[in-house]
């Protein structure tokens, strides 16, 4: 186990790396940071000055470095635009986007597992239709078109909840069903394929001729060993959401990390987008990471494998 | 089965409490005016304000807290366009460098502290050593030094003649000395100090402003003590959430709605659509001497054809309606120098656009590129000029990335807007344009002249003069072309009372309740 432990974390931190050559490079494809930086109606002779300022002059390795040794240490640099540590920014804006993608993520799974198992045990019956319905729409249903019906429906015409902001649990309300509801559909199709693979299997029929309450055999035997890829997907969808939830965000004026990513892409804010790129490749590796464990506590097979 | 239906009746019961309470908890903010609180929101599209240290941000956010936070020496009258004392109770120009003015007393800061010359002197020689790092170099680049004569009486020495000195004035906001000095700027961005009519009590960066009236403002100023206690200003950057605000009752003002959206809440009870004309113009920039590397712009039959195939009537009246006028020079009416009398006015007339196109050696239509940040309002240009075989082909982007472009020579047409940063001067807007600067595409060392000497006199009428012969100039080349003025919309809970102003500035101390 240990060993197969220590082959992911190598594995993980190696896609890091690669993750942060990537993200140093491409945000420097974006434009002359130096123009950016001194703003409307520069001479040639001050853009030159912030060159040298900054260590703009610098070749892209040395630069790369230096960016990549104050990440390690938490120090991303100061926000082009806010005049921020950007460190300071990421902070302030990450709980919003962690308690989002949670609720959003419990949300997915408080559905989508009970509809998969149900779907999974009477397939082609009626309630597989109504769950393969609702996956179908979840799928369709662009998100920024759900959360302005939700917010038609629930917050402008009925009043039950607040429109946009974060300032209380019921502003993740909405949210949080946007979020959740684009993730429902694969986890629910997943979580249904797996049991209808398991429960075809020999030792599930072993397990019904010893006699064993049906919940026992489905719950204990068959969705235990349904559930692991359900357990890398969520983990995938959970990093999806984290980076993946700007229109959700703009659109409920949250303003988290998937916010603040696509904020400093539009103004060339080069060392806020690089430090978003890194600190969400790196929960979604992290997050990777802990599934293949799960998975191979779970199914001692994958760690032999 | 009884159990089973007791136990319905309960799980029905907990459903009901649970929306009843969700529903009294959520219930909008409507009670705005019962609780003496303005709620706005601002940010629609630009994004929210990078900070409230106002000296390093150039958002028009950033010119609307200053506004209601902070005085400056002197306020502009937005309808008289006048200059009218603020913290300075009078001014005198001693020689052709040097302003002198006498400092109101009695004025305090809101943190207690006393308005002085001290805080005069601290805040723009701060302001202009370039190691403050501050955003308002356009702002004080003609400033050389502030001195203190004694503890009311301040100088401002220029580095040059400057006649719009008192306008630009009115855009540096006072800072407290000793405040500045023990907070520095990350603490006066998180606890912003002004004398002003509001202060800031509570604020949660990007994202929430709490301002109360101030009540040491009783001091006369021109400003007018505030008629609403309370004002709660929100970042939303979605302009569809930002409608959705106003209906629910969420925020009772936002001044960010577009035309199209602004017609329709119109109609919607309970809310009201102010629109005000605006000092901003939309014009398109042509690259005269190739700079980028196009080849057709430098011939002037192509410019001018251009200009006569663009419906600027059409134009106006289609994005911006009745409140908005045409222009025929890139610059503001109300602002001094901007004189369209001399201007060569191009009126729609698509078959001389072609003839030109044809005399050129263009018969057969050309393709330009037009650069822009992501707008609806290329589309009636675009469609114009198809018709008169100029076929536009738009790069739309980020300012961010369109910016590094501009300055560096790179863009063939470049259609923009531009608000003077509520300037009214011609400098502002003939000068940015033609004045030599990166984003002078003609690059006419005439007009350049002109208008330099034009900023470095101080004889009002020498001034118009030169302005005038620019504006001649300018028109005939067809170096722009000049398209309208725009608005801006208002929309407001009709319990509301405001008024909108040329200069777009928000000025939440004149708001009031309706009756």
């Amino acid at each position: 186990m240990l060993q197969y432990i220590a082959r992911q974390t190598v594995s993980a931190v190696f896609i890091l790396l690669v993750v942060s050559i990537a993200a140093f490079s491409i945000s420097h494809l974006a434009g002359d940071p130096a123009a950016v930086i001194a703003g409307e109606n520069p001479s040639a002779e001050q853009i030159e000055q912030i060159r040298k300022t900054y260590g703009f002059d610098r070749p892209l390795y040395q630069q790369y470095l230096s960016w990549m040794g104050g990440a390690l240490r938490f120090d991303f640099g100061t926000s082009y635009h806010y005049h921020q540590p950007v460190a300071t920014m990421i902070a302030e804006r990450l709980p919003v986007t962690l308690v989002l993608g949670l609720t959003s993520i419990t949300f997915a799974l408080m559905l989508a597992l009970p509809l998969g198992v149900i779907a999974g045990v009477w397939p082609n019956s009626l309630i597989d239709r109504i769950a393969l319905t609702i996956a179908v729409v979840g799928q369709a249903v662009p998100t920024f078109w759900l959360s302005l019906m939700l917010i038609s429906f629930l917050a402008v015409g009925y009043g039950l909840l607040p429109v946009s902001g974060s300032s209380s649990w019921l502003h993740y309300v909405m949210p949080t069903i946007a979020l959740g509801y684009y993730a429902l559909p694969t986890l629910m199709r997943v979580t249904r394929a797996g049991m209808i693979e398991v429960l075809a299997t020999d030792y599930i029929r072993a397990a019904r001729a010893k006699g064993l309450l049906e919940t026992q055999v489905l719950v204990k035997h068959a969705l235990r060993n349904a559930i692991v890829p359900v357990v890398s997907l969520a983990s995938v969808q959970f990093g999806m959401m984290l980076g993946g939830s700007v229109i959700v965000e703009t659109i409920f004026a949250i303003q988290g990390i998937g916010w603040l990513g696509y904020d400093a892409v539009l103004r060339v804010d080069l060392p806020v987008v690089q430090a978003v790129v890194l600190v969400v490749a790196a929960f979604f590796i992290v997050l990777t990471w802990a599934a293949d464990v799960v998975n191979a506590i779970l199914d001692p097979r994958i760690r032999l494998s | 089965m009884a159990k089973h239906r007791k136990s319905r009746r309960k799980l029905f019961a907990s459903w009901a409490a649970t929306v009843a309470s969700v529903a009294f908890l959520a219930t909008p903010a409507n009670a705005s005016e019962a609780d003496d609180t303005l709620r706005l929101a601002w940010g629609g599209g630009a994004g929210p304000l990078e900070t409230a240290n106002v000296y390093f941000t150039n958002s028009r956010t950033g010119i609307w807290l200053a506004m209601n936070v902070w005085d400056a020496l002197v306020y502009r009258n937005p309808e008289t366009m006048q200059y009218e004392p603020l913290l300075a109770e009078g001014w005198q120009q001693i020689d052709d460098l040097t302003l002198e003015f006498k400092l109101r007393q009695g004025v305090k800061f809101h943190n207690g502290e006393a308005f002085n010359a001290n805080d005069v002197v601290a805040t723009i020689n701060w302001a202009v050593d370039p190691a403050s790092g501050v955003l308002k170099a356009r702002e004080t680049a003609w400033i050389d030094r502030a001195e203190k004569v004694d503890d009311n009486t301040v100088r401002i020495i220029s580095k040059k003649v400057f006649p719009v000195a008192l306008d630009y004035l009115t855009t540096l906001p006072i800072y407290p000395d000793e405040y500045m000095a023990a907070a520095g700027r990350d603490g006066m961005a998180a606890n912003p100090v002004g004398t002003g009519p509001y202060k800031v009590a509570k604020l949660d960066p990007t994202r929430e402003y709490h301002l109360q009236v101030n009540p040491d403002y009783s001091w006369g100023s021109p400003k007018q003590t505030p008629k609403i206690g309370n004002v709660i200003i929100r970042e939303i950057q979605d302009l569809q959430t930002q409608v959705a605000e106003l209906v629910s009752g969420g925020i009772d003002l936002s001044a960010d709605i577009q035309s199209d959206q602004a017609a329709q809440l119109k109609n919607m009870s309970g809310l009201t659509v102010t629109t005000g004309e605006t000092m901003r113009i939309s014009y398109l920039g042509l690259d005269a001497t190739g700079r980028s590397g196009d080849k057709y712009l430098s011939n002037l039959n192509v410019r001018q054809a251009i200009n006569l195939g663009f419906n600027r009537e059409a134009y106006r009246k289609a994005l911006f309606g009745d409140s908005a006028r045409n222009i025929h020079v890139s610059c503001y009416p109300s602002q001094f120098g901007c004189d369209d009398t001399n201007a060569v006015r191009y009126e729609y007339d698509p078959e001389k656009a072609k003839k030109l196109l044809a005399d050129a050696g263009f018969a057969d239509g050309i393709e330009l590129s037009l650069f822009t940040v992501p707008a609806v309002w290329v589309d009636p240009m675009v469609a114009d000029l198809a018709k008169i075989g100029i076929t536009l082909k738009v790069n739309a982007m980020p300012w961010g990335s369109l910016s590094p472009k501009i300055t560096s020579g790179e863009v063939p047409i470049l259609a923009d807007n531009h608000g003077s940063y509520s300037i009214n001067d011609a400098s502002a807007s003939i000068g940015y344009f033609f004045g030599g600067g990166p984003n002078d595409y003609s690059r006419d060392a005439e007009v350049t002249q002109w208008l330099a000497e034009a900023e470095a006199t101080m004889d009002p009428e020498a001034r118009k003069a030169l302005y005038a012969k620019a504006i001649a100039k300018v028109t005939s080349q067809a170096y722009h072309v000049p398209m309208s003025s725009h608005v801006r919309h208002y929309v407001h809970s009709d319990k509301l009372a405001m008024k909108p102003s040329g200069d777009e500035i928000l000025r939440l101390f004149e708001y009031s309740w309706s009756k």
